[in-house]
């Protein structure tokens, strides 16, 4: 399991990657990360609503009302021009952290 | 199943969300604890079992509604912050330089008239003249108002680049004026079919760019570069960072 600090960190890089293939509402999003990462990503309510709102607020998500397919009216979230030129950045971002902290642990065991 | 938007809202009750926001917000997160306990009946949980994992999630954090408020009110905390780091000392260091001058030109201060000849004298026939007007005091006082524009933008928790913005934000303004004027005299002389207007305007130009621009700036200079440095003083910067909901 991924410590707590980490999660927060890379929440947004989840949460921006699943919303570039397509819109969803707060529990697709959960559910998808979820799923995507084998249950090393773990969202809640508590954890996830913060999150989208933050983004929302700084225009990197856009959400509307719409209707799922069995008819009940859900929020759905959809990258902004914005989000999608911060993914990249912030996908670059993780990359480089996860080699530098790779290159460190095989360094360790050499 | 329990009705999750009564719920929701006796959760977020003792926040500080505005009615409106509340009631979508209550909206939002019962449709979500509605998916949660139809997901967990489709896994095989009875209803009972999954009423409880929804109601666990919505009992999770204590601080929820708090929580969601600070979100929401990012946008606007960034906006009151740049406000305080930029707009307010800028536009005061405007002001405050705009007044000094006109004090200046009340007490009966006139400006320095000269010529500034570059490539040759000012009877040099390929010479460039620009006629400047310098107001000497009004130069003396100047690093005071970039220092104290600097200074302000620092205490309220700007960046460098915030910081100097905020120092040089007079001749900012000087420079976007004279532009915008060089630029409606090409219009108006490409429609006027007169081109010169605009040749003849150059020198002016120039001369009004270095005696409202260049000059004061280097004024502001002298009193914004102390106030560039990173500072040790822990009351810098601390007010608007808490009050923007900063965490971690």
């Amino acid at each position: 399991m991924i410590g707590s600090n980490i999660k927060r960190g890379s929440a947004e890089l989840a949460i921006l990657s699943v919303l570039a293939e397509r819109p969803l509402h707060g529990y697709e999003i959960a559910r998808r990360i979820e799923t995507r990462t084998d249950g090393a990503l773990h969202f809640t309510l508590a954890s996830i609503y913060p999150l989208l709102y933050r983004m929302e607020s700084r225009g990197w998500v856009r959400a509307a009302w719409d209707e799922t397919p069995a008819g009940c009216a859900r929020r759905y979230y959809r990258l902004t021009v914005t989000g999608r030129k911060k993914l990249a950045p912030l996908r670059k971002e993780w990359k480089e952290l996860f080699r530098a902290l790779s290159r460190l642990a095989e360094a360790r065991h050499a | 199943m329990p009705d999750w938007r009564s719920e929701v809202l006796r959760r977020l009750a003792n926040s500080k969300l505005p009615e409106a926001e509340r009631d979508e917000i209550s909206r939002e997160l019962a449709g979500y604890l509605d998916d949660v306990c139809a997901d967990a009946n489709a896994r095989g949980l009875d209803d009972s079992a999954a009423t409880q994992l929804a109601a666990a999630e919505l009992h999770e954090d204590e601080h929820l509604g708090a929580n969601l408020y600070r979100s929401r009110k990012e946008k606007a905390m960034n906006l009151n912050s740049r406000a305080k780091r930029f707009w307010l000392p800028g536009m005061f260091m405007l002001l405050a330089s705009a007044a000094l001058l006109a004090g200046f030109q009340a007490a009966g201060l006139r400006p320095h008239l000269t010529t500034l000849s570059l490539l040759g004298g000012p009877t040099h026939p390929r010479a460039f003249n620009w006629p400047m007007m310098v107001y000497y005091p009004w130069l003396c006082v100047l690093p005071f108002v970039g220092a104290a524009g600097a200074y302000w933008s620092r205490r309220a928790g700007g960046s460098r680049a915030v910081r100097a913005a905020a120092g040089f934000f007079p001749v900012i303004v000087f420079l976007a004026v004279f532009v915008t004027i060089l630029l409606f005299s090409f219009v108006i002389g490409g429609l006027a079919g007169n081109v010169s207007i605009a040749n003849t305007l150059a020198p002016e130009f120039a001369g009004a760019v270095m005696s409202w621009v260049v000059i004061p700036a280097i004024a502001l200079l002298l009193g914004v570069l102390p106030f560039l440095r990173e500072t040790d003083n822990p009351k810098d910067g601390i007010a608007v960072e808490v009050q923007a909901g900063v965490r971690d």
